[in-house]
């Protein structure tokens, strides 16, 4: 019996599947990629976030990844240039690589602009370098006539990586600040009165908890209901439903557009032949195609070498992993944010914080408070106040400018921190030299204790 | 007014309403600033205990509009987008 459900499924993997849903994956990936990037200079904010600062932050294992300066319009431009190859389909694997290295060295240059949905951009495009997403409507198709069937466990491994996206999200709700408190929801909701048609709504005292359970139920229960035909178009409306609410309500740029696009992978193949046929309609009638000829590549199948499918199968299974790291770590989640980041725990906490940098001159026992707009934005400022990592690397950063000036320094930090509409509490232990502290993977015993349990996930 | 926002929106820190606690805060202090002298320079010299205290007096409040206010009533810093925490 167990043989057969085996064979069942080895079955089901390699099942030829038109190459169409991958297509128009690809198109609109490259399209909403390219936009992105325009968005994001066209508000200045390369500028903003990549020139104007002294100072960045870098992930741990990555502060080789320098910023670049005025380069950094090129890099920019350089993964502008691959999507726009990526939507036509030419030299695909390429300019797959080329935007996923040049996009990916672009966040790595700073941590203060760590958002979910640009590590979802990094793995996505990581997963598309290796499937065939090129295969048809494409420009490489009409140089080389690639095969026009993929495997099912192409098109699957999108679906997986947007299962494990939405679930885990739904996972990151199940807390009692969520469920319960109805934070941060309730911080959020009630300021946004003035928003036409919803607004009068969304000061009521039964919006957050409505907007919470939605948002957990949503998150926990679209991806099964995408994958079944039969709930699929019912689902899709929830889909788009829910993601122009949360453009609505909140600055969250490109990712609910990008997460629309990217749903569309669980619609039926029909519904993607058919949209490829009315882009080729539209394409020939624009005298940029030429007229369909069936060729004998049309019905060969992609068969990749062995060891991609087994790379994506190990790439998917660190997927599942890495968000369960936070268990590792003692103390609130929420407040030490040991293991919150890459777990796709996507507005999920409203912290506010205030970091008082102090200076203690060892040899002479002089002292001075720090004035962090002289070495930091005020966005990076915001966020250095809330997360301890960034404390930490903020306070040797100081450290090594004071010892280049010739002091002896010691580095206090006198912080607090507002939590999910909890009162501002003491954050940092201020007894502790911070120059003393190593930055490793290790618990960080240095933050004070919320005083408070968050019961959940 | 601010303090008005925020006793619309029900803002509190501990069991007081947040602008009570801010308003308290800076009478605290003002009690603390009218115990210096004019001339900060001497009072320095004779006694900083008095200054430091005043310093700190404020500072609570820095923390109380910076973080909690800033929070209650949703203001953004900076034009960004956000990701929730």
């Amino acid at each position: 019996m167990g043989k057969l459900d085996g064979s069942k499924i080895v079955r089901y993997w390699n099942r030829p599947m038109s190459a169409a849903p991958l297509a128009t994956f690809r198109i609109c990936f490259g399209v909403l990629m390219l936009v992105s990037l325009l968005r994001f200079w066209y508000l200045g904010w390369i500028e903003e976030r990549y020139l104007t600062p002294t100072f960045h932050f870098s992930y741990w294992g990555f502060s080789w990844v320098k910023p670049i300066g005025e380069y950094t319009y090129g890099l920019f431009l350089l993964a502008g240039l691959a999507t726009l190859a990526i939507i036509a389909g030419y030299r695909y694997r390429l300019a797959m690589i080329t935007f996923f290295l040049s996009f990916t060295y672009i966040e790595l240059m700073d941590k203060t602009t760590y958002l979910n949905h640009y590590y979802f951009i990094s793995v996505v495009s990581f997963l598309l370098i290796f499937l065939p997403a090129h295969h048809t409507f494409s420009m490489d198709d009409r140089r080389l006539q690639l095969p026009q069937k993929v495997p099912q466990w192409t098109i699957d491994t999108l679906k997986l990586l947007l299962f494990l996206v939405y679930f885990y999200a739904g996972l990151g709700k199940l807390n009692t600040d969520w469920l319960v408190a109805h934070e941060p929801l309730n911080t959020w909701l009630p300021t946004r009165y003035d928003l036409p048609l919803i607004g009068w709504m969304l000061e009521k005292s039964w919006a957050p908890g409505l907007f919470s359970w939605g948002g957990a139920i949503y998150d926990l229960s679209i991806p099964f209901l995408l994958w079944y035909d039969r709930t699929r178009p019912l689902a899709f409306l929830a889909v788009i439903g829910f993601h122009l609410m949360t453009a609505l309500l909140f600055p969250i740029g490109m990712f609910p557009y990008i997460m629309m696009g990217s749903t569309l992978i669980f619609c039926s193949v029909t519904f993607h032949e058919r949209i490829i046929a009315g882009l080729r309609q539209i394409f020939t009638q624009l005298n940029l195609l030429p007229a369909a000829t069936s060729s004998p590549s049309s019905l060969k199948v992609y068969t990749p070498h062995r060891s991609i499918p087994i790379l994506l199968a190990v790439f998917l299974a660190f997927q599942v992993l890495i968000p369960l790291r936070a268990a590792l770590y003692p103390g609130e989640l929420f407040w030490t944010e040991q293991g919150f980041r890459f777990s796709w725990r996507v507005m999920l906490i409203e912290k506010a914080g205030y970091a008082n940098f102090k200076m203690v001159d060892r040899r002479s026992g002089k002292s001075f408070y720090i004035n962090n707009g002289d070495f930091l934005t005020a966005i990076q400022e915001k966020e250095m106040s809330k997360q301890p990592d960034f404390i930490l690397e903020y306070a040797h950063y100081l450290g090594d400018h004071f010892r280049r000036q010739g002091w002896t320094p010691s580095i206090y930090v006198e912080s607090v921190v507002a939590l999910n509409g909890r009162s501002s509490q003491p954050f940092v232990d201020p007894t502790v030299d911070l120059l003393e502290v190593e930055d490793t993977w290790a618990h960080k015993d240095w933050i004070l204790p919320l005083g408070d349990e968050i019961w959940g996930l | 007014s601010l303090a008005a926002y925020l006793d619309e929106l029900e803002r509190k820190k501990g069991e007081e309403l947040l602008s009570k606690v801010i308003n308290d805060q800076f009478e605290a202090a003002r009690i603390e600033i009218n115990e210096l002298s004019e001339d900060f320079r001497t009072q320095v010299m004779t006694d900083n205990v008095a200054m430091l205290e005043a310093y700190d007096a404020l500072q609570v409040n820095v923390a109380n509009m910076k973080t909690d206010m800033l929070q209650a009533l949703n203001i953004a810093v900076g034009y960004v987008d956000a990701d929730g925490d």
